[in-house]
C-alpha cells in the first residue's frame, strides 16, 4: 500500500479559490503538473519522482541526446535544471550564471551573471558548487556562493531584490537551492569547516525582508526552540538543550551549518532539514553531545518555531554532517498508513521517522559497511558506538583506521528518488571508509577550523571482501530499513537520483554515464557517456507533449576532490591494483547540459 | 638500514631497494628539506618536519589539492607543481596565496594553524614531489 504524497497535493491545489493565489499554492500547482520540473525535488515532498511515462522500461533503451548547451564553467554542477512551461532554468557553480532558454529553439531568453569576490572561492571548502535555484511569484530566486540571495524577474532576468545572507570574511559561504514557502524563501549557510554558526532563515519574497531566523545552537530564543513543546523523540527537550551541551562559549563557533536539501508538507505546514557538523572536526577539545549539530530538524514554515528535532549523531567524531535531503512520504509499517520521513544520513543509517510527532520507527545501515556504530537504539535514538572506531576515545594525535564510512559518508548531498510504484527508495550512495585521526587548532576568522587529519580509500580495504567499488545505487525499503538491490559503481555515485511512472530510474556516474536502469530489478536499460562527470540530478519535463530527461555535467566537488586523483597508493590488500585509474583517466572538467528524448515517431 | 635525502623514485625503491651510497651519490644532501629512512623492504619513516608537514597539509590543503597531494578537479597536482617552483616561490605563493590560469588560492600567513609550518609543508610537498614519499600517512623516524 502506498499513497504518494503528490497526489494530496493536487487535491490540494485544485481545492484553491481564483484569486486567493499565493506563493504557497502557486509551487504545489506547478509541481502538480508533471510537464514542469519546478522545484529542486521534483515536489515539495523531495521524492524526485515524475508521473511522465512515455519514455518507459521498454523503450529507454532508444534514448537518444536531443540537445546540448554548455554553461561554460569548469567546476562542479550539482543541482538540476527547473523547467516551467516553455522555459528552462539552469544554474552553474562560481560564478553562479543564471540562464533562461527558451525550449522552442533552444535560445538563451536571458543570462545573469553576477559580480561576486574572488576571495570567496577559498572559503568554499569543498568546491564552488551551487544546487540549483527556486521558482515562484514571477522570480527566480539564487542563493549566490558570497551568500547573497537574489529575486530575478523570471521573464528578463532582471534583479529584483537581493540580501546578505551571511558574511564570507568569517567563512560563511552558500550552496544550496533555496525553497520557495507560501510567501516566503527559506535557505540555510555553509561554512562546516570554517567554525560558522549555522542557521536557517526565511525571507519575504516579496521584498526579501526577514521574516525569521532560526540557529542550529546557542539560547532557546535564538534557536525558536520552545522547551516545553519542541520534543526530541516525543519528550520536550527543555532549558537550555543546546548551552548545556557545550563547554563555555564554543556554540558559538559550533557549526549545525545548513547546507543541504529542504522539503515542506503543507498539510502540517513544517519545513525539513537537516544540520551539520559541529565546529572542529577534533572531538577531543569539545565534549558533550554538541547539541543541535547533526540534527533533523521540523520547523513551522510561518514562525520558524522547532516541531521537534532528532539529533542522529550526537557529539560528532566523524564528520557526519545531518543535511541529507528528507524526502515525504506516506507508506503503510506493521499494517498502519504512516506519515513518514525518510533520511539517509552521512554517518550510515536509513533513518525513518514519523513526520508529523518526530518518532523514530527505523534506523538501519544502508551501507553493510558501515562499522562506526553497531546499531541505533530506538528508545534513546543514539548510535552504539564501536569504541576501536572512536576517534575521541582513541584520542588527539591517535590515527583511528578503518572507519566506515568516511567522513563523506554513505551519501552527501545527492538525493535520492522515492517511486509510490514500488514504494522504492533508489539511492546514490559511497563505499568509502577512512583514517581519521584529530589534533588541536586554533579558531581564527574566515580560516579553515578543521583539527583533523583524514585519508581515504574503496571500503573493500576494510571489509576485506575483494571488492574495489567506491559506490554503490541502492534500491531501499525504508519501511523495513533492507536494501533490496544494489548495483556497483566504480567510483562514488554523487548524482541526484530520479523515479518516473515509466518504471525507470535514472542517475548519473562521476565517470559521465547517463543510466536508465529497471525500477523494480535494477537491470541497466541505458548508459550514455556526457561530456564530463556527472554530479548533478537528473530531471525531466516535457516539451510539446514530447518527455525529455534533462542533466548537467561538470565533474567536482568533494566528490572531485576527495577521490578524484584515484588511489594508487592506498591499494595494499585490495588485490585489484589498477582497479583504481585516476578519475581523470575518465574525465574531465566542464559543465554541459545534456538533453535526451526518445526519437521522433518512436 | 639505509638513509636517504635523495632522489630515487618510488618504484625502484621498492622493487629493488637500494643502497645507502648511491643514493647519496646522486642527491646534493644539503638541498633537501626532508629526512626520509628506508629499511631493505621498501619500508621508510621520515623526520619531525616532513610529519608534521603531512599532517598540516592534510588538514588545510587537501581539500583543495586532495589527499597525498596529487591534485584534483579544483586545484593542480603539488607533486607535479612543486617541481616548477622554487623555495622562495613556494613560500611567497603559501603565505600571500596565488591566482593562477586554474584558480584562486588563499593566503595562509594569517593562519596561525599553517603559518608556522611552512617550511614543515616544503618538506613534506618536495618529498612527494620527488618521489621519495609515498602516498599515505607515513611514520616518524623514532
Ligand atoms: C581553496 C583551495 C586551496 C587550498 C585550501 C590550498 N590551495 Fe594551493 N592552490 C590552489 C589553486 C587553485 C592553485 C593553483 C592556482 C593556479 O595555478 O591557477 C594553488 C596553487 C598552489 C601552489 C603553487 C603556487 C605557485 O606559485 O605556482 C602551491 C605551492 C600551493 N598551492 C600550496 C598549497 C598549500 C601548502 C596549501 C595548504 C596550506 C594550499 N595550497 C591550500 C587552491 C588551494
Amino acid at each position: 500500500m502506498y499513497k504518494p504524497l503528490q497526489s494530496l497535493a493536487v487535491l490540494a491545489a485544485c481545492a484553491v479559490l481564483p484569486g486567493a493565489v499565493i506563493a504557497n499554492d502557486e509551487v504545489k500547482s506547478l509541481t502538480a503538473d508533471a510537464n514542469n520540473w519546478a522545484i529542486w525535488g521534483g515536489d515539495y515532498a523531495g521524492t524526485r519522482y515524475s508521473e511522465l511515462d512515455q519514455i518507459n522500461a521498454g523503450n529507454v533503451k532508444d534514448l537518444q541526446v536531443a540537445w546540448t548547451f554548455s554553461t561554460g564553467v569548469l567546476r562542479g554542477h550539482e543541482g538540476g535544471p527547473l523547467v516551467m512551461g516553455d522555459t528552462m532554468y539552469i544554474h552553474t557553480p562560481f560564478p553562479n550564471k543564471v540562464f533562461a532558454i527558451n525550449l522552442a529553439d533552444q535560445t538563451v531568453k536571458w543570462s545573469y551573471e553576477p559580480k561576486q569576490n574572488p576571495d570567496t572561492i577559498p572559503v568554499m571548502c569543498c568546491d564552488t558548487v551551487n544546487r540549483g535555484l527556486a521558482f515562484a511569484d514571477g522570480k527566480v530566486f539564487l542563493q549566490q556562493a558570497d551568500t547573497t540571495l537574489v529575486a530575478l524577474n523570471a521573464d528578463t532576468g532582471e534583479l529584483v531584490w537581493s540580501v546578505k545572507n551571511g558574511d564570507p570574511a568569517k567563512g560563511e559561504t552558500n550552496t544550496n537551492a533555496p525553497v520557495v514557502i507560501n510567501d516566503k524563501i527559506v535557505t540555510g549557510i555553509s561554512g562546516g569547516e570554517f567554525g560558522v554558526r549555522g542557521f536557517v532563515v526565511a525571507y519575504n519574497i516579496k521584498d526579501g525582508s526577514q521574516a525569521w531566523k532560526a540557529y542550529s545552537t546557542g539560547p532557546d530564543d535564538e534557536m525558536l526552540i520552545d522547551p516545553e513543546k519542541t520534543t526530541h523523540l516525543g519528550q520536550p527537550v527543555g532549558g537550555d538543550s543546546s548551552l548545556k551541551t557545550w563547554e563555555g562559549d564554543q556554540w558559538k563557533i559550533g557549526g549545525g551549518t545548513t547546507w543541504g536539501w529542504f522539503t515542506y508538507d503543507p498539510e502540517t505546514n513544517l519545513v525539513y532539514y537537516g544540520s551539520g557538523n559541529p565546529g572542529t572536526w577534533n572531538p577531543v577539545v569539545r565534549p558533550g553531545d554538541n547539541r543541535w549539530s547533526m540534527t533533523l530538524w521540523a520547523r513551522d514554515a510561518d514562525t520558524g518555531m522547532a516541531k521537534w528535532v532528532y539529533q542522529m549523531t550526537p557529539h560528532d567524531e566523524w564528520d557526519y554532517d545531518g543535511v541529507n535531503e528528507n524526502i515525504l512520504v506516506d507508506q503503510e509499517i506493521n499494517g498502519e498508513m504512516r506519515k513518514l520521513l525518510v533520511h539517509f544520513d552521512r554517518n550510515g543509517f536509513g533513518y525513518t521517522l514519523d513526520r508529523v510527532t518526530g518518532e523514530l520507527l527505523v534506523a538501519e545501515k544502508y551501507d553493510p559497511a558501515t562499522n562506526w556504530a553497531s546499531h541505533i537504539d530506538m528508545e534513546t535514538g543514539r548510535p552504539q558506538v564501536v569504541a576501536e572506531y572512536s576517534t575521541h576515545q582513541n584520542g588527539a594525535d591517535v590515527n583511528s583506521e578503518g572507519i566506515c564510512p568516511a567522513a563523506l559518508g554513505s551519501k552527501d548531498q545527492q538525493p535520492a528518488a522515492y517511486s509510490p510504484k514500488t514504494g522504492l527508495f533508489y539511492v546514490p550512495t559511497n563505499h568509502v571508509c577512512m583514517d581519521y585521526e584529530p589534533f588541536e587548532v586554533e579558531y581564527v576568522a574566515g580560516q579553515p577550523y578543521v583539527g583533523a587529519t583524514l585519508s581515504m580509500y574503496p571500503a573493500g580495504k576494510v571489509t576485506g571482501d575483494g571488492s574495489s567499488n567506491m559506490g554503490n545505487f541502492i534500491a531501499w525499503d525504508a519501511t523495513k530499513g533492507e536494501i533490496v538491490w544494489s548495483l556497483p559503481e566504480r567510483f562514488s555515485v554523487w548524482s541526484g537520483a530520479l523515479a518516473t511512472a515509466g518504471d525507470v530510474v535514472f542517475y548519473g556516474t562521476l565517470e559521465g554515464h547517463l543510466k536508465a536502469v529497471d525500477s523494480k530489478t535494477g537491470k541497466e536499460l541505458y548508459s550514455f557517456k556526457t561530456p564530463s562527470g556527472i554530479i548533478g540530478n537528473v530531471n525531466t519535463y516535457t516539451h510539446d507533449g514530447k518527455q525529455y530527461v534533462a542533466v548537467l555535467s561538470g565533474i567536482g566537488g568533494w566528490a572531485g576532490i576527495g577521490m578524484a586523483a584515484g588511489l594508487e597508493g592506498d591499494t595494499e590488500g585490495l588485490g585489484a591494483v589498477g582497479a583504481y585509474r585516476k578519475l581523470s583517466d575518465y574525465t574531465q572538467l566542464g559543465g554541459v547540459l545534456t538533453v535526451f528524448a526518445l526519437p521522433d515517431g518512436a | 638500514m639505509n638513509v636517504t635525502h635523495g632522489l630515487m623514485p618510488l618504484t625502484l625503491m621498492l622493487v629493488v631497494g637500494f643502497g645507502a651510497t648511491s643514493v647519496a651519490e646522486q642527491s646534493s644532501e644539503t638541498e633537501k628539506p626532508y629526512v626520509i629512512e628506508c629499511d631493505e623492504q621498501g619500508a621508510c619513516t621520515v623526520d619531525k618536519a616532513t610529519y608534521i608537514g603531512w599532517r598540516t597539509y592534510h588538514s588545510n590543503c587537501h581539500v583543495c589539492h586532495a589527499q597525498d597531494a596529487v591534485g584534483s578537479s579544483f586545484a593542480p597536482s603539488l607533486v607535479d607543481r612543486m617541481q616548477d617552483i622554487d623555495h622562495e616561490r613556494f613560500i611567497v605563493s603559501v603565505s600571500e596565496g596565488y591566482t593562477g590560469q586554474i584558480g584562486v588560492m588563499p593566503a595562509w600567513k594569517d593562519n596561525p594553524n599553517v603559518n608556522k609550518h611552512f617550511e614543515e609543508l616544503y618538506a613534506y610537498l618536495m618529498a612527494r614531489s620527488d618521489g621519495v614519499l609515498a602516498p599515505g600517512k607515513p611514520k616518524r623516524t623514532k
